[in-house]
């Protein structure tokens, strides 16, 4: 799957520039994403999974704008995002867990 | 639609498990008998039982509806924002899910799997009295009390109880939801200024006095209106249907007002920086 970024920029409120002007296309296959801490790579993975919204710049994802509602949901439907800092619910099974994923 | 429905499934599911919200009901009732509470004798007891289906029923449901709900706000206090403790939230938020009905079916599905307990014991107790006196018409006005006095109160709680804790911790949202229910419900309006009596009372005041035409046993116990001296008079109008069903959509628009307010509030953080790692 094609992932296209084009001047990907994220400020959170306070001023803070997570990411500024990113280009980047990412072919299909593996790939490997490196930085330091605080370069902004879970800021861009989270935007990517459409858990947050870009302050500006263009995301195609599968040729899925993420930048349009239906665009988003195509993206959400089709990828798999795991965290890094991955829980669970305690009162369900692990099967009950991804049922309940899978409804949603 | 099968969002809202999933959520309500597993958010049922996961709270109807827990110990405390079987036993908290289950203590307060213990507490009410033991410090002497007219619970019982006012069904069972052959000299001072209501021998009346209405009196007894409408009177158990707001004997009910004045204690359980403290326990029921509680318990309910860490259900939004446990997802953000337990790491869930991103997982979640990834689905294709639209967040607003995933938040109605997580409101749902808690807040009834809360009430089950509360339930239970109101229809326990309907079913024992009705029984005893033979009366079924007691199931009748079991239900409709349940409906007009503690549904929409419960519903009311539960939704505050839900989205306040995003912004205080749950158990100072527990020591204030616990002193805000008996300044708002019990403490009498002419001692100080308070919402008791008032439309926007939880504990169904109006729906007591107004829909189901109940002013106590002896038919002169008024839970709402006006009070001689008191201030929030405003919110005191007489009792009549109209300010019946009025109370009902108050409680429930604020109920509604509260989660519009979480959903923007969950919206706002997840597009807000996250801590990750070491750094959390």
């Amino acid at each position: 799957m094609l992932i296209e970024i084009s001047g990907l920029t994220k400020t959170y409120r306070g001023g803070v520039v997570a990411l500024d002007g990113i280009d980047l296309v990412v072919p299909t296959g593996m790939f490997g994403l490196l930085g330091a801490n605080g370069a902004g790579k879970t800021t861009l993975m989270r935007i990517l999974a459409g858990i947050m919204r870009p302050t500006g710049g263009r995301v195609v994802v599968g040729g899925h704008d993420l930048g349009t509602a239906p665009g988003r949901a195509a993206v959400q439907r089709t990828l798999g995002y795991l965290p890094q800092d991955l829980g669970v619910y305690p009162e369900l099974t692990a099967r009950q867990f991804l049922d309940y994923l899978a409804l949603l | 639609m099968s969002t809202f429905v999933a959520a309500l499934r597993y958010e049922f599911r996961m709270q109807v498990r827990k110990r405390a919200v079987w036993l908290v009901p289950g203590l307060t009732i213990l507490l009410l008998l033991l410090i002497g509470a007219s619970l019982l004798r006012d069904l069972f007891d052959p000299v001072e039982g209501r021998a009346v289906a209405k009196d007894a029923m409408v009177g158990l449901g707001l004997q009910l509806n004045a204690l359980l709900p403290i326990g029921y706000g509680c318990l309910l206090a860490d259900r939004l924002v446990r997802d953000d403790r337990l790491r869930v939230a991103p997982i979640l938020d990834a689905t294709p899910a639209p967040q607003g009905p995933r938040l109605l079916g997580k409101y749902l599905g808690a807040a009834a799997a809360t009430a089950v307990p509360i339930v239970s014991i109101y229809a326990a107790l309907a079913v024992a009295y009705a029984v005893h006196r033979s009366t079924p018409a007691a199931l009748g006005w079991a239900s409709l009390t349940f409906a007009a006095v503690v549904l929409p109160g419960l519903l009311f709680v539960a939704a505050f109880a839900l989205t306040v804790p995003l912004l205080m911790p749950p158990p100072l949202f527990r020591v204030l939801f616990v002193g805000y229910w008996v300044w708002g419900n019990l403490v009498p309006p002419d001692l100080m200024p308070t919402l008791a009596r008032s439309v926007l009372q939880p504990v169904g005041g109006y729906a007591i006095n107004a829909l189901l035409d109940f002013y106590g046993p002896d038919g002169d116990t008024a839970l709402t209106g006006p009070v001689a001296g008191a201030t929030l008079n405003f919110l005191r109008p007489e009792p009549s249907a109209a300010t019946g069903w009025l109370s009902i959509a108050i409680l429930l628009a604020l109920a509604a007002a509260a989660l519009a307010g979480g959903q923007v509030l969950r919206v706002r953080r997840a597009d807000g920086p996250r801590l990750t790692g070491r750094a959390r």
